[in-house]
């Protein structure tokens, strides 16, 4: 037995006496509302206007000022600056002392940790720059979508919040 | 010639800005300095010129002149490619700030002989540009000395139309200028760890740490400022706190928003990673941090960086929290200077020279805030490196996320009143934002209290016998 929703035919994993009408309904439930929310946003996106007047050249030309100041300071110094080496003025600076084993080695995990967390976060804020430039527009044509795109949002921010206190419960936000 | 520049005139709008802000930065370092000797009592660098004028160009003389030097275990490639990266990066954010509004034009072009006069004149507007109504085409018969008509006839197009007088117009602004100063990291990263220098790497590793934590609370105030408008393109954000609540208090952001001010404030502190948030470049436990290992023009490079990302994130803060170019009550007196903005008076136009007073009062504001930097960094001690941490993660973001979401919920409730169909934020729009900050405040106030502290917290001190605790001494 296999159940239809809106997507089609879900697995086999759920059919049969394991599944529950309950969750049944809730799935039919879930995959309406994103159909309904998927079609709708997509006659929404219609409606915002192209950026006509958006140009990409002069963030070129700056690209070339900036490479040009860049490489220019680099061989202006180079050919005006001194030049005097030397075996000890070679060597990596510690405090004066002779360097001791290797800089490249292992460092603490907590880096990796922030770098990780980082990315979940940052890849969820990047979902708020079209839901923010949208939904005003979508609140002052008083579209019906507006409240659905407001719950939406604030169920996603529940579910980034469960991802943030599960952090803090394995103590990710401790430094000691 | 003249003609190139006039249909495009980003050109030299990016000339001038680069060099107006690269200018700025050498003299912001003066600034600093003499900002520095003000707090600490004393008189500053006065040898080189005037109150010390001149220092800047000896200090660039002095920079280039010097030896450029690399030690023998660096990584060749990549220790010069980092600060190159670094100023690269920053002098590419400054491309979308909005300098001065929008720029109109009358311009009269010879069109003669061209089969479609219409579109040969609308050929001449720039890219950029817009047109302000159609153009007007007229026939001027020359006459020669005897009265006669000569053919043919010369055809002139009177055009008018309206620029950005900013570098770029993108519709994605304010994410350009964010995405591109994350990038920033990278410098820092690279060079910390192809200088193969204990101090630079461990320098480099705090510097990412920090950077990438604020990053997300700076993100999340930005949004809360975008949700208003609903546009990511800072020109338009400021032209829509160009009014006023009740005829006298300008629309700023900041008023409706400072909490969020206040927040986006400490993000780019952290993010530029000046003092107190200078953990990576501590001079007691590592040395100069990052470019420890750097000298000369390389070194010069990093600290234009560091001078010239200030310049920008704090222009992103005037434009989105201090109205931009905005000149509060001088345009009730001129007009003009409001212009293009109001779209029920369109006959405003606005002049070279508005721009240009526009975009002194847009620098004027940056450098005010560069100067809240300066006073900050001559003022504070360093955080420790868990405290700093622990105000990004445990208070900074949330707080910006719960900001973010009352900010949703009074654009749902308030977002069709008042001057809305402008995408303007009304009275009542602006007195729910006030209260859902200070809703906002409380909330962190009160819920900060019932958290349990973590056991390595400094505690309070009683300070007997200091002015702070003039009893004890009466009873001791």
């Amino acid at each position: 037995m296999s159940v239809q929703n809106g997507f089609g035919v879900i697995s086999k994993k759920f059919a049969g006496e394991v599944f529950r009408a309950r969750e049944h309904r809730f799935l039919q439930f879930t995959s309406a509302l994103l159909e309904y929310t998927v079609m709708n946003a997509i006659s929404l996106l219609a409606q915002l206007a192209p950026a006509p007047r958006a140009s990409w050249a002069p963030v070129v030309l700056m690209i070339l000022i900036a490479i040009g100041f860049a490489a220019a300071n680099l061989v202006l110094s180079i050919i005006i600056g001194p030049r005097r080496d030397g075996p000890g003025k070679s060597q990596t600076y510690e405090s004066g002392m002779v360097p001791i084993g290797d800089t490249r080695k292992r460092f603490n995990v907590r880096f990796y940790i922030v770098a990780m967390i980082f990315l979940v976060f940052d890849v969820d804020i990047i979902f708020f720059y079209p839901f923010c430039t949208i939904f005003p527009q979508t609140v002052l044509k008083q579209h019906a979508l507006a409240g659905p795109m407001l719950v939406e949002m604030i169920l996603f921010v529940v579910l980034l919040l469960v991802a943030y206190f599960y952090a803090w419960g394995k103590g990710v936000f401790k430094w000691d | 010639m003249i003609e190139f520049f006039q249909e495009h005139p980003w050109i030299i709008i990016a000339l001038v800005a680069h060099g107006a802000v690269l200018g700025t930065v050498a003299y912001l370092i003066l600034l600093e300095r003499k900002t520095a000797s003000w707090v600490q009592d004393r008189i500053g660098p006065n040898r080189v010129g005037p109150w010390g004028l001149l220092q800047p160009i000896a200090d660039g003389l002095k920079f280039i002149l010097k030896e450029d030097y690399r030690p023998a275990s660096a990584d060749k490639v990549l220790f010069s490619l980092a600060p190159c990266l670094m100023i690269i990066v920053i002098i590419i954010s400054i491309a979308v700030l909005p300098w001065g509004g929008e720029h109109q034009v009358t311009r009269t072009i010879d069109v003669t002989g061209q089969t479609d006069a219409r579109l040969a004149a609308i050929s001449h507007v720039p890219s950029v540009g817009v047109m302000v109504g159609e153009p007007k085409i007229e026939q001027i018969a020359a006459t020669t000395d005897a009265g006669e008509v000569m053919a043919p006839a010369r055809t002139l197009a009177t055009v008018t139309y309206r620029y950005p007088f900013q570098i770029a117009k993108l519709n994605i602004g304010v994410l350009f200028i964010l995405g591109v100063l994350s990038l920033a990291i990278y410098g820092v990263v690279l060079g910390g760890w192809a200088s193969n220098n204990k101090f630079s790497f461990l320098g480099a590793l705090r510097a990412t740490a920090q950077m990438v934590s604020y990053e997300i609370p700076l993100g999340l105030s930005v949004l809360c400022i975008v949700i208003m408008f609903g546009t990511l393109d800072l020109g338009e954000i400021v032209e829509k706190q160009v009014s006023y609540w009740g005829h006298v208090i300008p629309a700023w952001n900041v008023f409706t928003q400072p909490i969020t001010f206040l927040m986006f404030l400490i993000c780019i502190h952290a993010e530029a990673n000046r003092a107190p948030f200078d953990l990576a470049e501590c001079e007691q436990e590592l040395v100069g941090g990052y470019h420890t290992e750097y000298s000369s023009m390389r070194f010069a490079l990093f600290f234009l960086a560091e001078y010239a990302g200030m310049i920008t994130t704090s222009a992103v803060c005037v434009a989105l929290f201090f109205g931009g170019w905005h000149i509060p009550w001088l345009d009730k007196i001129w007009p003009a200077l409001s212009g293009g903005v109001d779209p029920t008076n369109p006959s405003i136009t606005t002049s070279l020279t508005v721009c240009l007073i526009r975009t002194f009062a847009f620098f004027t504001k940056t450098v005010a805030i560069i100067f809240i930097f300066m006073w900050v960094r001559w003022s504070l001690p360093r955080f420790r490196f868990d405290q700093l941490m622990m105000l990004a993660w445990r208070a900074l973001i949330p707080m910006s996320l719960a900001m973010l979401m009352v900010t949703t919920l009074v654009v749902y409730y308030f977002g069709t009143e008042g001057n809305r169909a402008y995408m303007r934020v009304g009275g009542k729009m602006a007195v729910a934002l006030m209260i859902g900050n200070v809703a906002v405040l409380a909330g962190t106030m009160f819920i900060s209290k019932l958290l349990p502290a973590p056991p390595e917290t400094n505690r309070r001190v009683r300070v007997i016998g200091s002015r702070f605790n003039r009893t004890s001494v009466a009873a001791g």
